[in-house]
């Protein structure tokens, strides 16, 4: 039995591999919806202020975690910075930039544009460990309490927004 | 037309690897009769991926960038070496070399002459099994990414190499390492070959030196990262612990066990099984490596929708080789005979260390695939990153580097009576210079870094000491030497990698011109900061003064570099070191009013991290080139 140990160890890992090339992202569900935001307190980025997850009760918000080394970020940027633009919309969109060096993400939004009302600097990763991040972007919808009500893994498309995150943030603004 | 003639010629190889395959493992006729036309299709692969990749060379050099992967990555204003080293900056061009040093290795194995009458069969099988792992590159790179590919309409102008490959040690990094993780194919396909023909103990002496080789490579190369990311990186750390590190390290760790598992299944004819698991295991985690590299599942979850097949590909290829193998050790394996170990034998204690690296190397395979065991699990929140991997990698390492010291005094099968009386000089030994070291030299700063420092010492000084112990003479001395000298820059390493991480002192500072601050007993002095032009790049170099005790020693020029304004500028540290201790100073940005922020760093005994590994590869050499000749010609 001891020599054929190995052969199923390693089929162990393999179907867990295989498993991960074909799951689909989109629907993981994330323990932490329904359940309060962590909480936290973060420097802004390029400045020596800091906010708290307080800070952002209130009010409905979209949370997104980017960083400037993920291609997935650049591929959404445009939507944030529409949603940022059109007035009618009116989300606070907040930022968590994720392992990420203060300078290059300050170099990225000026070149790029800053969608964010607020960006928060998480250069150790500590507090997108709490919300439970394993890859950027990521974005969380908060509600005025505080209570994660959405999560999604990936760059933020239009269809996502319009199928999803609208009809949800309407719900929640009632 | 060059470009088209690379494609002809992969496909030459794809088909003469498969001919090497099929004849030389003995489907079309079992006698080994055919071997010379094995070995010499082994040749013919290799030679036709080798003008493959000149054919690539060429192309990047006239700047065709009707070729796909030439206008990724490269452009007209390039210097030429990096144009070279632009054939592996990304992934197409960096599998062909891959496949291309697999191939060589091949090569070598075809037209070694370490082979006798009863290992003749040994060696076809195993150049066959070779033939076989060439063939499914091959067909990977064709199917999958094809370095040759062509594209219409061309651009006038490629886009940039990425400005952090524009460096020389980077450029040599890639070859040294990828040697090293096809280098264990050859142990893989001999412990295969011998599975499969005659089933002892025989390949293990054959495929030690191989074994080193190959590690040998390994060593180099991830001391040569590790070295091109303290300097090129900007921030000063040595080892960040991501996957790709991670994909380097486990083989080596799988390596080294293999290498001392070798040594007991070549000298007393035991753990043969494990050995054969260790060689599958070490080539398995290197494909592993380049599947996680490769695909992109871990560097980012999401970025892996956009190319599946390549990580299909890569998985399909790991399931062949690897399941196949351990499916094939499983049914042919034999039990080994039965023989109770004396528990501080040289062979238990060398069977004790070889799990314990098979325990780190596991240990750092969990923490390398969290991400996607979490996300089978639905488990929550795991915290991993560089904390766990410090905190883990202590439990087999402490132990580990204990009985490292005891092994080096053990003598085969007995517990050797001498053991107790010269371990005693070495332990007091060593506590006397590690607690010199820990509590005096430097400050007492934790418990586990006092026992970090006095382990180091005890690695050295027990790595010393076989030198030492006998009567000079020098065929004793030759034979020893290449263990005393790994173990001697592993203590090295281990003293650089406690000192360093305890007493290094790191921070940011503003500094206005003229302005000087302290870092430990240093004073840094910001005196000017000037623009400046490359061949391909615009600079703003800082000049730093450096004294200590009011006595200038150094003057460093920290450096930005911003190759083109589309990406982010890259930082050229200013270093001044020596064995004793590393200063460091990264250029930050410029706060207005004269003043910049600058990243400072102290960095006792750094050197060493690199310096062992160096003497390590020498204790290596030694092995290969010297032991042999040399025990032969004064016997």
């Amino acid at each position: 039995m001891k020599r054929y140990l190995p052969i199923i160890l390693f089929l162990v890992l393999f179907i867990s591999l295989l498993q991960s090339l074909f799951q689909d992202e989109m629907d993981i569900p994330s323990p932490l919806i329904g359940k309060n935001m962590p909480s936290f307190s973060l420097k802004r980025l390029g400045e020596n202020t800091t906010i708290t997850d307080q800070d952002l009760l209130g009010e409905v918000a979209l949370i997104n975690v980017w960083a400037t080394w993920c291609v997935g970020c650049k591929e959404e940027h445009e939507l944030l910075l529409s949603l940022a633009e059109e007035p009618s919309i009116n989300l606070s969109i907040i930022g968590i930039n994720w392992k990420d060096q203060d300078q290059l993400a300050i170099r990225w939004l000026d070149e790029l544009g800053n969608p964010y009302q607020e960006i928060l600097s998480d250069p150790i990763g500590n507090t997108a460990i709490d919300f439970g991040v394993y890859g950027a972007p990521e974005s969380f919808l908060i509600d005025r309490d505080g209570f994660i009500r959405y999560k999604h893994i990936g760059p933020l498309t239009l269809s996502v927004w319009i199928n999803e995150i609208q009809p949800l943030i309407k719900e929640l603004k009632q | 037309m060059i470009p088209e003639i690379g494609q002809i010629l992969l496909i030459v190889a794809l088909a003469s690897s498969l001919l090497q395959f099929c004849i030389g493992i003995g489907f079309y006729q079992k006698s080994i009769t055919h071997s010379g036309i094995v070995y010499n299709l082994s040749a013919v692969h290799s030679s036709a991926l080798l003008v493959a990749i000149v054919c690539l060379g060429y192309s990047f050099l006239i700047d065709d960038f009707s070729v796909l992967y030439i206008a990724l990555n490269s452009n007209t204003n390039l210097p030429n070496i990096y144009k070279i080293a632009a054939i592996w900056g990304a992934h197409e061009g960096s599998l062909l070399l891959w496949i291309f040093l697999l191939s060589l290795w091949g090569v070598l194995l075809s037209f070694s002459r370490k082979f006798n009458d009863q290992t003749k069969t040994l060696k076809l099988r195993s150049v066959a099994i070779m033939g076989l792992v060439s063939f499914c590159f091959i067909l990977f790179i064709l199917y999958t990414s094809n370095p040759f590919e062509r594209l219409f309409p061309f651009p006038e102008q490629g886009r940039s190499l990425n400005p952090l490959l524009q460096d020389p040690a980077l450029a040599i990094h890639p070859p040294i390492l990828y040697a090293g993780y096809v280098g264990l194919a050859v142990p893989f396909s001999l412990a295969i070959a011998s599975l499969i023909t005659i089933n002892d103990h025989q390949w293990a002496g054959i495929a030690r030196v191989w074994c080193i080789t190959a590690w040998l490579f390994l060593t180099g190369g991830i001391a040569l990262g590790s070295w091109w990311a303290y300097y090129e990186l900007g921030w000063g750390g040595w080892w960040f612990w991501d996957p790709v590190e991670n994909a380097s390290l486990m083989p080596w760790l799988v390596a080294t066990a293999l290498v001392h598992s070798l040594v007991v299944t070549e000298k007393q004819k035991l753990f043969n099984g494990f050995s054969v698991l260790l060689a599958i295991i070490a080539f398995s985690l290197s494909l592993l490596g380049t599947f996680l590299v490769r695909s992109g599942v871990l560097i980012s979850v999401h970025s892996f929708a956009s190319d599946p097949e390549r990580g299909m590909f890569i998985l399909a290829l790991i399931g062949v080789l690897t399941g196949g193998a351990l499916i094939l050790y499983a049914l042919r394996v034999k039990k080994g005979e039965k023989r109770s170990l004396e528990i501080l034998s040289r062979e238990s204690l060398l069977l004790l260390n070889n799990v314990f690296l098979c325990s780190a190397a596991a240990l750092i395979l969990i923490g390398t695939l969290y991400p996607l065991i979490i996300e089978l699990l639905n488990a929550g929140k795991i915290s991993v990153g560089p904390p766990y991997f410090n905190f883990v990698i202590l439990f087999p390492f402490l132990p580990l580097v204990f009985f490292i010291g005891l092994g080096v005094f053990s003598t085969w099968n007995s517990t050797s009576r001498n053991m107790m009386s010269s371990i005693k000089w070495v332990l007091a030994l060593s506590l006397i210079a590690g607690l010199v070291t820990a509590l005096i030299v430097f400050d007492y700063s934790s418990l586990l870094t006092t026992i970090g420092i006095i382990l180091a010492f005890w690695t050295l000084i027990s790595g010393l000491s076989p030198i030492f112990r006998k009567t000079f003479i020098f065929r004793d001395i030759i034979k020893v030497l290449p263990m005393s000298l790994a173990h001697i820059g592993l203590g090295l390493t281990i003293l650089g990698v406690t000192v360093t991480s305890s007493y290094g002192i790191t921070f940011d500072e503003s500094l206005r011109l003229g302005q000087s601050t302290k870092v430990g007993d240093y004073v840094f002095k910001l005196v000017e900061v000037n623009d400046s032009k490359g061949p391909n790049y615009d600079a703003r170099t800082a000049t730093v003064e450096i004294s200590l005790d009011g006595e200038e020693i150094a003057i460093i020029y920290p450096e930005k570099r911003i190759y083109d304004k589309n990406s982010p500028s890259m930082t050229e540290a200013g270093i001044e070191s020596n064995l004793r201790r590393d200063l460091f100073v990264a250029l930050g940005e410029e706060l207005g009013g004269n003043s910049w922020s600058l990243h400072l760093q102290y960095k006792p005994l750094l050197r060493l991290i690199w310096l062992g590994p160096f003497i390590m590869i020498l204790g290596g050499l030694v092995r290969i080139y010297l032991t042999k000749p040399l025990t032969r010609v004064m016997s």
